[in-house]
């Protein structure tokens, strides 16, 4: 198979997003969409899908927009790109965690293609979105012509590349609520280079009142079929205090909690053993962003 | 729907703008900016390296941002305006990293430079004074498998400093 030529396949390229969710309904498991192309074009030059018609929805503006505000929330549209993520005002602060993906993606030409929604829906275990959405308690808008309906993205992802949406369904935004003022994250990940997915990545946003933890979610990619929560250490940690000790106690907690397989980027034996302590980087580096009082 | 409405939109008239001129590519669906450049316009400077995404070298700028045009479907870019390296150069001039590439031999085998200049030319316009920190980690994914990127990073140092000249002059 070479990556030099795209095997034959239909394209749509509706205008609005009435006429996406049409095709889409029309079509069903025929067509797929398409939108930054990152994943799916490379996936369909290395012959891994051949899909029959591919829905392109660049064109749909309205799909691209990032908005703030203390009620709803951050809500950001699925065609918001990586770049318009690291750019935008309203992913300061607490939201840094969104930037720490940006900073060390593969360059800076898929900052400019790449997606929120492509990267969500691609459902890698590795995609690098998945476990900073997961920590910040998101929900994904999935849009047909039959309906919306809201679905918290800790239920969304079902297995590598497997989701739970339906037939003819279209991911239209994510949203994530509003943090307490005090709450920090961080993510970061183990690759060989730059330009490879995560052997392994860890999320985590928490706070710290009083010298104890509060407010933990902790998040772990490429060591299970899906992206994980950890919510077992996240329990452990609540209310304990922030010191070297019990960060130290959580992140061995992690090995017993995760299923990595052995693949071309790391092997299992590696992925366990290395997973806490990605994780408990991931955690001071919280505790390194807190507000200075 | 049905396979005759889809079939319909097999082929389809694009127009772009390709270095300032208008440009109308009959394009099928599968057709990539990279194909159409390289096979229907001749302009044969950008290069096809990896096809995945994963090299950088068929960088092209397409309406103002840096893009990898292995991974752009023309049909989907109706309206769009492509800058490729033989846009960089008015014929007679080069263009400042261009010319900084030539002076500081930048340049070994050749096959990453356009790419190169393309990303480097992104950079110097979001960025006009960049560190050498910044110069290498905006050029992370520009694979270069001849060279260790030194000259290359002197030469996006060396032009981000002609041009900041010209622009004081001014």
């Amino acid at each position: 198979m070479s990556t030099r030529v795209l095997t034959e396949f239909s394209l749509l390229t509706p205008q609005t997003l009435d006429e996406a969710l049409e095709f889409a309904g029309k079509l069903g498991d025929r067509a797929r969409f398409l939108a930054g192309g990152t994943d799916l074009l490379v996936k369909m030059k290395i012959g891994a899908i051949e899909p029959e018609i591919l829905i392109g929805i660049k064109k749909i503006r309205q799909l691209r927009a990032i908005s703030y505000d203390r009620e709803s929330g951050l809500v950001i549209g699925a065609l918001t790109t990586y770049r318009d993520l690291c750019q935008s005002p309203a992913t300061g602060g607490a939201y840094a965690i969104l930037r720490d993906v940006t900073d060390i993606f593969a360059n800076e030409q898929l900052l400019n293609m790449g997606t929120v929604g492509g990267n969500i829906c691609n459902a890698s275990p590795a995609g690098d979105l998945i476990p900073p959405f997961l920590v910040l308690d998101a929900r994904v808008e999935l849009l047909s012509h039959a309906g919306t309906r809201s679905v918290r993205l800790a239920d969304f992802f079902v297995g590598p590349g497997k989701t739970v949406l339906r037939r003819g369904e279209l991911m239209s935004r994510v949203t994530v609520p509003a943090l307490a003022a005090d709450v920090v994250g961080g993510f970061l990940r183990i690759t060989r280079t730059a330009e490879d997915l995560a052997k392994v990545s860890a999320a985590a946003v928490l706070a710290v009142r009083k010298g104890v933890f509060a407010d933990v979610r902790l998040a772990l990619g490429a060591v299970a079929p899906t992206a994980i929560l950890l919510p077992q250490i996240e329990a452990y940690l609540e209310g304990r205090p922030a010191d070297d000790k019990t960060i130290e106690t959580a992140a061995n907690m992690v090995a017993e909690l995760i299923s990595p397989i052995t693949d071309l980027r790391s092997t299992a034996k590696y992925r366990t053993k290395v997973a806490g302590i990605v994780l408990k980087r991931a955690i001071n580096l919280c505790i390194s962003r807190r507000p200075k009082l | 729907m049905n396979d005759k409405t889809i079939k319909q939109e097999s082929k389809r008239l694009i127009r772009l703008t390709v270095n300032g001129e208008p440009s109308e590519i009959f394009a099928a669906a599968n057709e990539t900016l990279l194909s159409a450049l390289r096979n229907r316009l001749d302009l044969t400077g950008t290069k096809y390296g990896c096809g995945t995404g994963d090299c950088c070298a068929c960088t092209v700028i397409l309406d103002d941002e840096a893009v990898l045009s292995c991974l752009c479907l023309v049909r989907e870019l109706d309206g769009c305006s492509v800058t490729t390296i033989e846009g960089l150069s008015d014929g007679t001039r080069v263009n400042p990293v261009q010319a900084k590439f030539a002076e500081l031999g930048a340049v070994q085998c050749g096959f990453c430079t356009p790419g190169m200049i393309m990303t480097i030319n992104a950079l110097l316009s979001e960025n006009p004074n960049p560190s050498e920190a910044e110069v290498r980690h905006y050029l992370r994914g520009n694979l270069c498998r001849c060279t260790g990127y030194v000259k290359i990073v002197a030469a996006a140092l060396a032009a981000a400093k002609s041009m900041n000249g010209d622009t004081a002059k001014c």
